[in-house]
């Protein structure tokens, strides 16, 4: 059993993902410059200059889950936070959880088990976490 | 809904080859056209909250070759190693698992 899924990236997600970057490592000329001395001491200087690179063009994504197991973290809740933050943009868990009406841990648990398994991807800024990205498909192949 | 640009000629295209919630196979591709530009292929395990590198393959510097870290992520070595097609490089990771830091995929 496999399951797939499809994300892409707007504009406003893209703008979390760098600031991110920017705040750990720094702009894309000091990125440039880590990747000539430290890119195998630092595995994540190479995904940020990537993800610099492609900035201004197109992001997708897929993801292959074959662990079963993720069937326990597909639940309905689970999928109306997929489905709030695809309409409404990326958010802080805390914020989310005020907006669709929910205890802040509820949400933060339910987020946290889609990001064990990559259905959604939270970048980490200061004491904040932001889930990034659009779930275009969920499929299931059997 | 807003998107990061109309489709043009170059695209990030990520995979990720999840195969249980502690380990993901991970591949970003960079295209300019036709042409994959650079690659990056890794195999991540996580330990707590952060996940780790184990092996990563790469052309950044372009040079096709192979990085190895440790459990704690460490780097340890790097070796030449020609690209792999990401299917390929998953079913090494499948085949050896955390394994994969003891053998020597070169030859493979």
């Amino acid at each position: 059993m496999l399951f797939h899924i499809t994300k892409n990236y707007r504009k406003s997600d893209m703008e979390i993902i760098l600031r991110a970057i920017r705040r750990k490592h720094g702009r894309i000329e000091k990125v440039k410059k880590l990747l000539q001395v430290k890119k195998c001491a630092q595995p994540e200087i190479g995904e940020a200059f990537l993800y610099y690179l492609a900035s201004d063009d197109n992001i997708v994504e897929e993801v292959i889950i074959e662990d079963r197991k993720v069937l326990n973290a597909l639940t309905a809740k689970r999928f109306e936070l997929i489905e709030f933050l695809n309409k409404n943009g990326p958010m802080p868990i805390k914020e989310l959880a005020e907006r669709v009406g929910r205890d802040y841990k509820n949400v933060y648990d339910d987020i946290s088990a889609l990001n064990r398994y990559f259905i959604l991807n939270s970048i980490r800024y200061g004491r904040e976490s932001v889930p990034v990205g659009v779930i275009e498909s969920v499929e299931i192949k059997v | 809904m807003e998107t990061t640009s109309i489709w043009g000629d170059k695209v990030l295209k990520i995979k990720r080859y999840v195969i249980s919630k502690d380990e993901v196979v991970e591949s970003m591709e960079y295209h300019d056209g036709n042409r994959m530009k650079y690659y990056i292929y890794s195999y991540k395990i996580r330990k707590g909250r952060k996940l780790i590198t184990l092996v990563r393959l790469d052309n950044l510097d372009g040079m096709e070759h192979m990085d190895i870290y440790d459990e704690t992520g460490n780097f340890v070595e790097t070796k030449e190693f020609p690209r792999k097609n990401f299917n390929d490089f998953v079913k090494i990771v499948k085949t050896f698992r955390k394994n994969i830091i003891a053998v020597d995929i070169t030859n493979l």
